[in-house]
């Protein structure tokens, strides 16, 4: 007898023990030994995830939205455009460039699905699902500062009331958002990341599309705020069953 | 301390010495709750895991033998009929091993540890490791094959 059939005959003998009771214990004392990560050390181990490329597309867009509102404003005033149609104008661009922005983020936070290994982010030591949140609200945060900013050079620029020059461009992004969590559902979506480019072309229709006078853009404050508000209604609804899918496939 | 990483090693060696399913899994998962219930995380938890586990394994074999309890896969009838001659001529032939062989039969050939860890979890030097590995694989071999040990 060789040593090696001596040891394949002493491992065979054991009779291997039960799974489910290995993996319950396992799964109730790796909890308490799993390190805690704190919100901002997480935010910030996330961003540095993100792509440069992806910061660098984000902040042209961006930048050339507001350069482009500038150059607007310097050839209305030369052609003596009204103020109304100025600001058209302008929450016109704003709005048309957002769904890019908000579909970039999201690519680039769900490039686990897109890569096929978001099951592996699920099992890893930090919950996958809170390091897609940390990375949703990292792309969230850097997008929203100049995403005001330009609210605030449309106010100053053009005039255009602050609130309704931030929610013109917030309820666009918000919308390609949720759009891009529901198509990353299907499984034909996941193998390319062209396919987050349906949300973006459907919200940028949407944002355009005109019923005789009235459009996304003439709307009045009060009813953006309530297309806002049921926005982040139905995103946090979908970051609920994010959540929920997590525990699903631990289960 | 990655249970995962340890947990069929420390079942392994507690199935060798206690010869039960159940008790190994039972003795296995207490090994791990001492641990973690230490105070301090041990520096080389391996040597520790396999000391406690021994320590475990010898008050269970204290107790069964003042309770004299059957073994309880013995006991099962479906579990009894799966097991092969081969099983119980092996069984057999650990039990006519010493303690500190059967030990590191457990450790080196069941649990392919390192000789330096075996040095360190039985206190002895790599070559009276490497001696009575030796020694007991002889003994195993020679039992296995002519039903005797020479």
């Amino acid at each position: 007898m060789r040593d090696k059939e001596l040891k394949k005959l002493l491992q065979d003998n054991v009779t291997p023990p039960d799974y489910l009771k290995k993996d319950a214990f396992i799964r109730e004392h790796r909890s308490k030994e799993i390190p805690h990560v704190s919100a901002p050390r997480l935010l910030m181990q996330q961003a540095g995830f993100i792509r440069k490329r992806v910061w660098i597309a984000m902040l042209i867009l961006i930048a050339f939205v507001a350069l482009d509102i500038m150059l607007k404003m310097r050839d209305m005033l030369n052609v003596g455009y009204t103020a109304d149609e100025r600001a058209l104008s302008v929450l016109n661009t704003a709005s048309f460039f957002m769904p890019f922005i908000s579909a970039l983020g999201m690519i680039e936070a769900f490039k686990a699905q897109l890569h096929g290994v978001y099951e592996l982010e699920q099992v890893t030591v930090i919950s996958g699902k809170r390091a897609l949140f940390a990375r949703l609200a990292v792309v969230g945060l850097i997008n929203f500062l100049p995403m005001m900013f330009i609210a605030v050079l449309m106010k100053v620029t053009v005039g255009v009331d602050i609130v309704r020059g931030a929610l013109v461009i917030l309820i666009p992004y918000l919308l390609t958002m949720i759009l891009c969590m529901e198509i990353e559902r299907f499984e034909w979506a996941r193998r390319s990341a062209f396919s987050f480019l349906i949300p973006v072309f459907l919200v940028t229709a949407l944002v355009h599309f005109e019923v005789g006078d009235l459009s996304f853009l003439t709307l009045s404050v009060r009813a953006l705020l309530i297309i806002f508000v049921a926005l982040v209604a139905v995103q946090a609804f979908e970051l609920k069953k994010f959540s929920n899918m997590e525990d699903y496939a631990w289960n | 301390m990655d249970i995962e990483k340890y947990y069929d090693k420390i079942y392994r060696y507690c199935y060798y010495k206690v010869n039960s399913k159940t008790l190994a899994e039972d003795l296995t998962q207490e090994t791990f709750l001492r641990y973690i219930g230490s105070l301090q995380e041990a520096k080389e938890p391996e040597r520790y895991l396999y000391t406690i586990a021994r320590n475990l394994c010898i008050d269970e074999y204290k107790k069964k033998k003042e309770t004299t309890l059957p073994d309880e896969d013995m006991d099962d009838g479906s579990d009894f009929e799966n097991k092969t001659l081969e099983k119980l001529r092996l069984e057999e032939a650990m039990k006519r091993l010493s303690d500190d062989e059967s030990e590191i039969v457990e450790l080196r050939l069941l649990n392919q540890e390192p000789y330096s860890e075996i040095c360190k979890i039985m206190g002895i030097s790599r070559f009276a490791a490497h001696r009575k590995l030796e020694t007991a694989k002889k003994k195993l071999k020679s039992y296995l094959e002519k039903g005797e040990i020479v």
